[in-house]
């Protein structure tokens, strides 16, 4: 059941605009007076009277019918203007984009180096399909896979840096910070695009083509490593970049533990400090890369694989 | 007795063991006299900052999150089965319908949804396993779309269609049934994922508050203390850790036979990989 790629093409746009209107109505559906919220940010003013209040309604356009508030939110955000944070009162959209330029940063790096260890890993296990290394690399992924970012993190914490004292246990600066983020993202996808890349190979390796450069006298290696990892790679490439968008806004525990300041963290640190319109602009960037690395994925996918064949 | 089987038994004695301890011993009687204590035979797994009986929390911990997990999961395969069950027998524009919703919604990231359904719905359990349903339920509808689309163009259904039973009877009686074991499987290799999304929220602070010894919140607790006292943190980690694997071991087992293609096939257990746990971006299944 896949809609087809001109159907997701067509719709993004829609998807985005229906996002937009769910972002807006946010503070509605988690019942914040904005009125308040933003006075309480501006003047720590707890306990406000009337008058104060409904001036800041006006002020902010509160009283305004929900269309015109809704179109003026809009039109806001396609200039550019996500509104002030709650809480450092400084514009949103910048914060939103330096974090998302961190998180791209870890999240490029870590799915990145997944992809070529994944795939090393996977046409060895595939080459020795029930042999000590398919067994190895199989059990040890399997591990892998369950165990979380939540775990996995305060493990690397502990050896790596407490223990053996190699990298800085959190912050952001310098290169020796992105190591343990880029580890403790890196590892679950390693584990899952290594047993994807093994079954794809092993389906590739059955092959007629496979059989006919083998007969051609070819070594095994070269068949092996070039012919049949050439077709075998294309799905974990798509499923790399789909993860991607995933992680901008998702990587959530692991940029929190390790305090990298990237776009999870932000729209972390927007829940639990009621930053509504922090919450918001980190929303509405997320559901955009999610839904454009979505369609670039699509346009990679149909590059790579071979035309679709109906079967 | 196989060996398996052995490693079965034993498995169960000392869970059963485990939920024996933890019923005979508070997990929440504050002693601080005894801070912090490594394992012991009056403290199997130690105490924590409050000198809590660890193994008590640990087991009471795995009641709330393999509990809430459980429930996110059973009410995300419900509702997923019944969508995909239905745009399946409908088809035509319901069945387009489902797919572009459900390509959507996977570009978006799950914690995301999930924070956003905190935001609205608060720190509690409830909140918990809402969050974890929100968009859970979208492999689910994929796949029973998948199964049910196959079934329908059997002869069987075609015979039992033309016995003129009535839609109620011939998706409850007829269709179902039969996709129940790759759903059921599919359910066991989601669980992990569910409960690494569920006490991730609540290692992150969104889940219920203490004293509630769930084990994401336990395992938050015990980072704090990671430098001095690693083996706080060690024990409801190990704890997420078996019980993911566990559950994933039996969605592998069950999905076997289906992926062989027959119940009977020969020759050992195929070597398909099954849909993975994890990260939700799952495979598309076979065109």
């Amino acid at each position: 059941m896949r809609s087809s790629r001109l159907q997701r093409l067509i719709s993004a746009p829609f998807l985005l605009l229906a996002f937009s209107f769910f972002a807006f109505m946010l503070p509605e559906l988690q019942g914040v007076d904005q009125a308040r919220a933003t006075l309480l940010a501006r003047s720590e003013e707890a306990t406000p009277d009337e008058e104060t209040l409904a001036a800041i309604s006006a002020e902010l356009g509160l009283d305004d019918p929900l269309h015109v508030r809704y179109w003026r939110y809009i039109t806001d955000v396609a200039t550019g203007d996500f509104g002030d944070s709650n809480v450092s009162r400084t514009p949103v959209l910048p914060q939103v984009l330096r974090a998302t330029l961190v998180s791209a940063a870890v999240v490029g790096l870590a799915i990145g180096s997944a992809v070529v260890i994944a795939s090393v890993l996977g046409i060895v296990a595939a080459a020795n399909e029930n042999r000590w290394p398919d067994k190895l690399i199989t059990g040890v992924a399997r591990v892998l896979v369950a165990i979380p970012v939540h775990v996995l993190t305060p493990i690397l914490v502990y050896g790596v840096a407490l223990r053996l004292g190699l990298v800085p246990t959190s912050g952001w600066g310098g290169p020796e910070h992105l190591i343990l983020p880029v580890v403790a993202l890196a590892v679950s996808p390693i584990a899952l695009f290594s047993q994807i890349v093994r079954s794809e190979m092993l389906d590739t390796l059955e092959q007629p083509f496979i059989r006919t450069a083998l007969a051609k006298g070819l070594r095994w290696r070269r068949v092996v490593w070039v012919h049949a990892a050439r077709v075998s790679l294309v799905g974990v490439l798509t499923l790399g970049s789909l993860f991607v968008a995933g992680l901008l806004g998702g990587a959530v525990i692991a940029e929190v533990i390790l305090g990298v300041p990237g776009l999870g963290r932000l729209l972390h640190t927007a829940v639990t400090t009621a930053d509504v319109p922090m919450f918001q602009g980190g929303l509405l960037v997320a559901v955009a890369i999610g839904i454009t690395v979505g369609l670039l994925s699509d346009g990679l996918s149909a590059l790579l694989s071979p035309p679709e064949r109906d079967a | 007795m196989t060996r398996r089987r052995v490693t079965t038994i034993l498995s169960l004695g000392v869970i059963a063991a485990m939920v024996v301890w933890a019923l005979t011993h508070d997990p929440n009687a504050v002693d601080l006299t005894n801070r912090f204590a490594g394992p012991s035979p009056s403290t199997p797994l130690g105490t924590d900052e409050l000198g809590r009986d660890m193994l008590s929390r640990v087991v009471f911990g795995g009641f709330i999150t393999i509990g809430a997990a459980t429930a996110a999961l059973v009410a995300t395969a419900v509702i997923g089965t019944a969508l995909g069950t239905l745009a399946a027998w409908r088809g035509g524009w319901a069945g387009s319908a489902l797919a572009l919703v459900t390509d959507s919604l996977v570009a978006l990231p799950e914690i995301v949804v999930a924070l956003i359904a905190v935001s609205i719905l608060g720190t509690n359990l409830f909140a918990l396993v809402i969050a974890v349903m929100a968009i859970g339920w979208l492999p689910f509808a994929r796949l029973s779309f998948e199964i049910v689309g196959r079934l329908l163009g059997s002869d069987y259904a075609m015979a039992a269609r033309m016995t003129g039973v009535g839609p109620v009877r011939f998706i409850g009686l007829t269709l179902l049934p039969n996709a129940a074991r790759p759903l059921i499987a599919h359910a066991f290799l989601r669980f992990p994922g569910k409960l690494l999304l569920l006490s991730g929220l609540s290692f992150l602070g969104l889940g219920p508050q203490p004293p509630t010894s769930e084990w994401g919140a336990m395992l938050a607790r015990g980072v704090t203390e990671l430098e001095r006292h690693p083996f706080l943190p060690l024990v409801p980690g190990l704890a997420i850790v078996i019980t993911g694997y566990a559950a994933a071991r039996i969605g592998r087992s069950l999905e076997a036979p289906i992926a062989g293609g027959g119940v009977l096939s020969p020759g050992g257990p195929p070597r398909t990989e099954p849909l993975s746990p994890g990260q939700d971006q799952d495979r598309a299944p076979a065109r």
